[in-house]
């Protein structure tokens, strides 16, 4: 459900290995209020170097918020969190780290290596709606994003 | 490393006794022993000295007599007393110069006398005051002396000898006081007739002094009669009591020799008391008449005889005192080194007990004693128990690393399965049938059921993982926090929790939460229809604080009490109640691990009182 007053929808960088996570999250954004553009990446690596290309002008889109999950074949996410929060350009992004862990030492790591937000996936669908929509809600419209020029 | 009540010093202590005692008992036996004989050998040197003394007695009386007998048989006294004697001249003369001549031969004649059967003298002289003998004009009656008439009643051929007693001089005692002993034969006719006696009276006071000569400095001597009194004694002053008014006997002073002194023996030897001195007592009977006679006793002090002893003694106590100190060295240098293997073993498994060290007591290992063997046996025991301890702490690893990955990991295909069954109702709610949004329902309840038994077994595996942080904890406080997030539903159900006092104390405090909202859930969970009153309290317990969780609910059958505690352990079916079942077992584990217990008591209103201790001082236990 597009909405027609944002002509330029909200860049959805989902870095998950798990399909049916993807596709979950990919329904629950098809209900949202503003309108995105989800791009998954299952591999840690691969997201990294995705990311890292965006910054030529033939590159795809710069992501407006990083939906990532700690769980990743590849690098894993903590890892890969710490390289973005590494670089000047991409520290800019947000990133919601969206995990099924709930274990503390994984929250407080997160955080120390300066995720924007820590949430715990739940396990029914319509919490999982709740939450997509809650980051929805804040990060793509109460907050006012950096924007890529 | 030396204990003193170790194996080492009780070895030591005990060989040391038991010599200490063997040389004690032998020096005893031999010392008892050696005493004996020097005791022995003063006794034969008493006997023999009293045994001289009476045969110079003896042989003096001897003399006595056969002088008697002599005078006795002279034709001029034969004569004298009436018998025709052809050729005789004066007969009283010339009986008193034989009687003067044998009268000179000893110093201790008094008086030699002729009596006849009347008892009156014939003949009599007498020894002055200046020594010397004289006829004696005056002649006197004796037939009622005592002695006249025991002589005259002497059977043939006998002599009659007197006691010793004092004399006496018309009837009174002389002065100075003279002992006196007379020696009489009567003079008979061929048919059997009294004639007369002859009567020698000897001054007995030179016999008497040597009968008392002492053998050394510290002996005594006594003679005495034979009724025990005393002829002689080293007080002077107790001789003679009898012919004097006041006896003195034998009886007062050695008691032991009493029967001696009036029976036949012939002599006594042993041990007596005289004066409250113990004393060795030789004693010697000389017979003077048919059953009479006098007693000489020798003693000597029991010390004395010991004397000669004591240098014996003290120089085997010289050679006893270092025997048994070297013996106590020895000994503890043999135990220390028979138990020095064992010490070497014990540091060694306290080194195993203590820390990761291997059993290290190679040297011991060697041996091919039963100390040896005793060191290969726990080098083994160590091997097999340090393998078993590797074992279980791996598998222990594994199963809570196991536990937790299970659970974690099994989050994420539960979350798609719970997801989608959630999206399959939203999206296609109006094509489903009844069938089919029924079938939905149970896969989502499945589903929910799961995620509980995930979420418990993952608490639980963090409970029983995660290192405790001991702080100082208000428990009140705590409690009251934990309480305050079901309290509303309890004053929903009309209920309420009243908490404390409760104590501070030393304990995790998340684990604390833990427990306490798992008891409080359970409370609120398995309540009755009526309003719940739940109840936390505590009590000092000995070393331990007791704490109680009491409610009004359901109750627990007596045969599920223990039960209940064990991981998976469920006592109602899931209609009724929510649970995995793993709650009271995390509950337990929290407990374990402060190193307290936990139970369930039945509460006699119906109910169940949750109760657990913590010890005050409370410390991490791995368990």
């Amino acid at each position: 459900m597009m909405v027609a007053t944002n002509p330029t929808p909200v860049e959805v960088l989902l870095i998950e290995d798990n399909l049916a996570d993807i596709r979950l999250t990919q329904e629950c954004l098809k209900e949202a209020k503003v309108a995105t553009r989800l791009t998954a990446i299952r591999d840690g690596t691969e997201a990294l170097a995705y990311l890292r290309k965006q910054r030529g002008v033939t590159g795809p889109p710069r992501p407006d918020v990083i939906l990532l999950d700690l769980g990743l074949p590849g690098m894993h996410g903590e890892a890969l969190l710490r390289e973005v929060k590494d670089d000047a350009d991409l520290r800019k992004i947000p990133v919601v780290i969206l995990t099924s862990s709930s274990s503390r030492a994984d929250i407080e790591e997160a955080y120390g290596a300066f995720a924007n937000c820590f949430i715990t996936k739940p396990v029914d669908f319509d919490g999982f709606l709740k939450v997509v929509q809650s980051i929805e809600e804040f990060w793509f419209t109460v907050v006012k994003l950096p924007r890529a020029e | 490393m030396t204990r003193f009540n170790g194996m080492a010093a009780r070895f030591a202590l005990a060989a040391t006794l038991i010599g200490a005692v063997t040389i004690t008992v032998l020096s005893a036996y031999v010392y008892v022993g050696g005493l004996g004989l020097f005791r022995d050998r003063e006794f034969q040197a008493l006997q023999r000295f009293t045994d001289v003394a009476a045969v110079r007695l003896e042989e003096n009386i001897d003399h006595y007599v056969r002088d008697v007998r002599f005078l006795a048989r002279l034709n001029e006294t034969r004569a004298l007393l009436g018998e025709r004697v052809e050729g005789a001249g004066d007969p009283g003369e010339q009986l008193a110069g034989i009687f003067l001549a044998k009268g000179r031969t000893r110093p201790e004649y008094g008086q030699v006398r002729l009596l006849d059967n009347e008892g009156i003298e014939l003949v009599r002289i007498d020894r002055g005051a200046n020594g010397l003998l004289g006829r004696t004009a005056q002649l006197q009656d004796k037939s009622g002396r005592p002695y006249f008439s025991a002589a005259a009643h002497v059977p043939a051929g006998e002599v009659y000898i007197s006691d010793i007693d004092l004399n006496r001089e018309e009837g009174e005692i002389q002065v100075p006081a003279t002992p006196v002993i007379r020696i009489a034969e009567p003079v008979r006719s061929v048919d059997g007739e009294l004639l007369g006696i002859v009567v020698i009276n000897v001054h007995a006071r030179q016999l008497i002094d040597l009968a008392a000569e002492t053998m050394q400095a510290g002996a005594v001597s006594l003679v005495m009669n034979q009724d025990g009194d005393y002829l002689a004694h080293p007080d002077s002053t107790l001789t003679f009591g009898f012919d004097l008014g006041e006896r003195h006997t034998i009886d007062d002073d050695i008691p032991e020799l009493s029967e001696f002194v009036r029976g036949r023996g012939r002599s006594f030897v042993g041990p007596g008391t005289f004066k409250a001195e113990r004393y060795l007592v030789s004693a010697r009977r000389v017979d003077l008449a048919r059953d009479r006679g006098i007693v000489i006793a020798e003693l000597t002090p029991a010390s004395a005889a010991t004397r000669g002893f004591a240098p014996i003694r003290n120089n085997a106590l010289l050679v006893i005192v270092p025997l048994l100190l070297t013996g106590a060295v020895a000994m503890t240098l043999i135990a220390n080194r028979f138990t020095r293997p064992l010490r070497q073993l014990t540091v060694a498994a306290n080194a195993v007990v203590s820390g990761d060290e291997p059993f290290s007591a190679s040297e011991t290992k060697l041996r091919s004693d039963e100390v040896g063997e005793l060191a290969r046996a726990l080098d083994d025991m160590s091997e097999r128990l340090r393998a078993r301890e590797a074992e279980i702490l791996l598998s222990n690893r594994e199963l809570s690393q196991f536990a937790y990955i299970a659970s974690h990991d099994l989050q994420q295909p539960l979350r798609a399965v719970r997801s989608y069954l959630d999206l399959l109702k939203r999206r296609y709610r109006d094509k489903l049938d009844a069938d089919a949004k029924e079938f939905i329902d149970f896969a989502v309840e499945g589903s929910m059921h799961m995620k509980r038994l995930i979420d418990d077994l993952l608490d639980y595996s963090r409970i029983s993982n995660r290192p405790l942080e001991f702080e100082e904890v208000d428990m009140q406080v705590l409690a009251e926090g934990v309480a305050s997030v079901q309290a509303e539903a309890v004053k929903g159900y009309g209920g309420e929790i009243t908490i404390g006092p409760l104590p501070t104390l030393e304990a995790d405090p998340v684990m604390m939460e833990r427990l306490f909202a798992k008891l409080i859930d359970n409370a609120v969970k398995y309540r009755t229809e009526a309003p719940p009153a739940i109840r936390i309290s505590a009590e000092r317990r000995g070393a331990d604080w007791e704490f109680s969780v009491q409610d009004n609910g359901i109750g627990i059958e007596p045969g599920f009490r223990e039960q209940i505690f064990k991981i998976f352990s469920r006592l109602h079916g899931r209609e009724v109640y929510e649970g995995s079942g793993i709650g009271l077992s995390s509950c337990r584990r929290i407990v374990d691990r402060h190193g307290g217990a936990i139970w369930v008591d039945a509460v006699p209103e119906g109910g169940s009182a949750f109760r657990f201790t913590i010890p005050a001082e409370a410390r991490e236990v791995s368990t």
